[in-house]
């Protein structure tokens, strides 16, 4: 409760940034916000079933060109629903046909999903529509992107910790100790993943369409960037994927960190993420906050 | 029109039994699910590429230089990259999500790599190109040799595993690691052996591919994606079944590419894959669980 | 009848592991299921409870068939069970594992109704609950008392105990009979499958013995153990 009022209070100061800073300033604002919220969905999902996505960018990207094709014709309010909906029926499909399966089927299916949207929509607009790209006009400044993304994480908090208080949350934690203990006292294991994946898709395909005024133009090789998947995974593992404000604590940091990379090195960016990936998995198999309890734990024990 | 395209689905589809065998070997036995396998595949393609542009050396020769290299650079990665991932996990399980993890990191690492050496362009390079007649249809000489070449390469193995001392340690492993050191096999040793088959079929198929092929740095998870598709159907270690799977998702991705729209052959994969899922998750040739 | 089964079999490719068995219990009726090691005592415990589906057969529950549903189903269903090798949720405190069943069961309790019902299965086992500690730091006898405590806290109909009282010492073994023998005399239906022949003779009036997938005895447990093929099927198990 109090960690939820807490976190509640620190998106309301953030809000404040657009008074006080530049337009980097608040670009710097709206990336680690974004990313702190894909973080912590993809880890609402992928952490307690430990069921791999790396999909984040399929919906991310739905998210972006539902604002590109739809944001002429309909009210932003309402672009923004057909979003979620979207997001929510690509989860459904990809979940229905591979959450009842051994978590592998699913890694494969999100693997290439990315991928493969990309290259639908691409058929699409050249074989069908006939235009490849499209633009985003819309009234809304950095600092709307801004708080709509605050908004969406203030969402984010009340979600997760309505879910810690639930039964989904206890039937998460069962999941994630023993699958076979979780079945046979009676919790319906596909449904309890499904319904977090669809939650957490929803949620990742709103942060794609909520910070798609930012591009301005838009195409597929754009929006659907594999980087953004691996961006997501690295924070939310460094964190720890288990813990609450895992995701939190491992986004702010890298995206700075990768902001400055990517400045630094452009050519080199993507050989850096992956060095610093395999470092995450090597060393900190459980996220920063894992490996602080169980140093504080051996030294309990001695004292 | 419709023999071409059966005689180019055979040619692709071939290819794509030899990288699915190699990706199989590496799932079945040494339990790695390698997600930067595409990506060795297209370091093998540009290398092929680099040695006949640069060297002058046939890719057919260049075969003979390149698949011990992939076996010794697989051989390599399981050693230093995977086996403290295998020893971390013990039997907990964990294996699976950290080599997809590791593999994960290490696929962007080699694409930059590429990326940073060739650019992002498609590339490919003139070998053979000249038609040859087939049962009536012109079809290049290279694809005629890919084809043999995978024949030749993915038959031998399989029989090689089927009826050698050493492709019975394999397939025990593959069936029952736990049981395997019971009869005396070193599961270890056998694990990063089929790594380093495994890859060293990555390298062949790349090579191949290229031949016929363009291929750009970015490539390189496409043909995971497909190899994995083709492994699931065929059924998990099921090498049989990997080389007619590879061969339908060949034919099948010619035939849409020809027949309905190239903008689809991805879609084709994933309306497979979906169809597997739902009706043989086990796979089309293996039994049910 | 509570528990019907009829000709059920579950092949592993050419492995017969249950291989056309058939038996029936009563409610309230405590049977023993007996046989050498991989005669499929567990296998047929899997079928029952959902983690295996039958290759063929019937399984009925109360008259329903629960053969080949999924386990969370035959769960809500009614059927509990322990496990072989103790399996208790090392991340969650003593208090939530045993409320698990309680909260996702055939009566979906929740909040204090779930909590009270977990401790008073607790309480019947004999296992007293410190706050805040986890499950995965109990002792052995410990963790066996809490997975029976849990398979207790959805109230079952058919509680399934596959070798819940091996690994315990001789004062550990008798609580273990008396905590049974208890539950036996609340009315409770138990299929256990059981080592201890000591046990068995002072739990169960009936065997159903098994020998590679197929049942070779069915009666009191007395005339059963001395059957010459049962001797012989144990002798063999043991040879083996």
């Amino acid at each position: 409760m109090t960690g939820s009022l807490i976190a509640l209070a620190v998106l309301a100061l953030v809000a404040c940034g657009p008074y006080i800073l530049d337009a980097y300033g608040i670009g710097l604002l709206i990336g680690a916000v974004s990313y702190t919220i894909l973080a912590s969905a993809w880890a609402m999902f992928s952490g307690p079933t430990r069921y791999i996505s790396l999909a984040t960018v399929a919906f991310y990207g739905t998210g972006a060109y539902t604002v590109a094709v739809l944001s002429e014709a309909l009210p932003w309010p309402l672009v923004l629903v057909s979003a979620a909906v979207i997001g929510g029926v690509l989860a459904l499909l990809v979940g229905l046909s591979t959450l009842r399966l051994a978590g592998i089927y699913f890694v494969i299916f999100s693997f290439g999903l990315a991928e493969l949207i990309r290259q639908l929509i691409t058929w699409f607009e050249v074989s069908v529509s006939g235009t490849l790209g499209r633009y985003i006009f819309l009234e809304l400044e950095p600092r709307h992107v801004l708080w709509q993304l605050l908004a969406l994480a203030a969402v984010v908090v009340l979600i997760t910790g309505w879910i810690h208080r639930s039964r989904i949350g206890l039937a998460l934690k069962v999941i994630g100790d023993d699958e076979t203990v979780a079945a046979h006292a009676g919790i319906n294991l596909a449904r309890t993943k499904l319904i977090l994946f669809v939650l957490s898709s929803v949620l990742i395909t709103l942060v794609g369409a909520i910070q798609s005024p930012r591009w301005v133009y838009v195409e597929p090789g754009i929006v659907f960037n594999p980087q953004v998947s691996f961006l997501t995974v690295i924070m939310a593992l460094l964190g720890g994927a288990t813990k609450r404000w895992g995701p939190v604590l491992g986004a702010v940091p890298l995206f700075l960190l990768f902001e400055w990379l990517s400045a630094r090195f452009p050519d080199h960016f993507s050989i850096l993420l992956g060095l610093l990936f395999i470092g995450v998995v090597f060393l900190l198999p459980d996220g920063v906050l894992a490996a602080i309890e169980k140093l504080r734990k051996k030294k309990e024990a001695r004292a | 029109m419709l023999l071409s395209t059966l005689v180019f689905g055979l040619v692709l589809g071939g290819s794509y039994a030899l990288i699915a065998m190699g990706l199989s070997l590496q799932y079945g036995i040494a339990r790695i699910m390698n997600l930067a396998y595409g990506e060795v595949m297209i370091c093998a393609a540009f290398a092929a590429m680099l040695l006949f542009n640069v060297a002058g050396l046939s890719p057919l020769l260049s075969l003979v230089l390149l698949v011990p290299a992939g076996w010794a650079i697989s051989w390599g990665i399981y050693q230093v990259m995977m086996r403290p991932l295998v020893a971390r996990s013990g039997t907990t399980g964990r294996l699976e999500v950290d080599s997809i993890l590791a593999t994960f990191g290490l696929l962007f690492v080699v694409q930059g790599v590429l990326l940073v050496l060739f650019g992002g362009n498609f590339q490919s390079y003139a070998f053979l190109g000249q038609g040859v007649n087939v049962l009536g249809t012109q079809v290049a000489l290279n694809r005629l040799i890919a084809f043999g070449l995978s024949v030749l390469i993915g038959g031998g193995l399989y029989l090689a595993l089927t009826h050698s001392r050493w492709g019975l340690a394999l397939r025990a492993v593959a069936l029952s690691p736990g049981s395997a050191p019971l009869v005396g096999i070193e599961v270890n040793r056998v694990a990063r052996a089929g790594f380093a088959l495994g890859g060293a079929l990555a390298v062949a198929g790349g090579v191949v591919l290229s031949m016929y092929q363009t291929f750009s740095a970015t490539m390189g998870v496409i043909y995971t994606m497909k190899a994995l598709v083709i492994v699931i159907m065929g059924g998990v270690g099921n090498l049989l079944g990997a080389l007619i799977a590879g061969l339908l998702l060949g034919l099948i991705e010619t035939f849409v590419s020809v027949y309905i729209d190239p903008g689809l052959t991805l879609a084709a994969t994933y309306g497979l894959f979906l169809v597997i899922l739902l009706w043989r998750p086990q796979g089309l040739f293996g039994g049910a669980k | 009848m509570m528990l019907e089964i009829h000709e059920a079999a579950k092949h592993f490719g050419g492995v017969r592991a249950v291989d056309g068995l058939s038996f029936s219990m009563n409610e309230g009726e405590v049977v023993g299921l007996l046989g050498p090691n991989g005669s499929g005592k567990t296998t047929l415990m899997n079928l029952v409870s959902g983690a295996l589906k039958p290759t063929s057969g019937d399984i009925l529950f109360d008259g329903v068939a629960i053969g080949g549903k999924r386990p969370d189903v035959i769960a809500r269903a009614g059927v509990a069970r322990t496990f072989q090798l103790v399996r208790v949720l090392p991340s969650l405190s003593i208090l939530e594992n045993v409320m698990v069943p309680a909260a996702f069961g055939r009566e979906a309790l929740w909040g204090r109704a779930a909590e009270a019902r977990a401790e008073e299965s607790l309480a019947r086992v004999g296992l007293k609950v410190s706050p805040g500690k986890l499950a995965g730091d109990l002792t052995y006898i410990d963790q066996k008392r809490l997975e029976l405590a849990r398979a207790l806290a959805a109230r079952p109909r058919l509680l399934l105990l596959d070798e819940w009282l091996a690994g315990l010492n001789p004062t550990e073994l008798q609580e273990g009979i008396a905590l049974i023998r208890q539950l036996e005399a609340e009315g409770l239906t138990i299929l256990l499958v059981e080592h201890i022949m000591d046990a068995v003779r002072a739990l169960c009036p009936r065997c159903v013995v098994m020998a590679s997938g197929s049942k070779i005895a069915d009666g009191p447990t007395a005339e059963v153990l001395d059957q010459p093929e049962v001797v012989a099927a144990y002798l063999g198990g043991i040879d083996a």
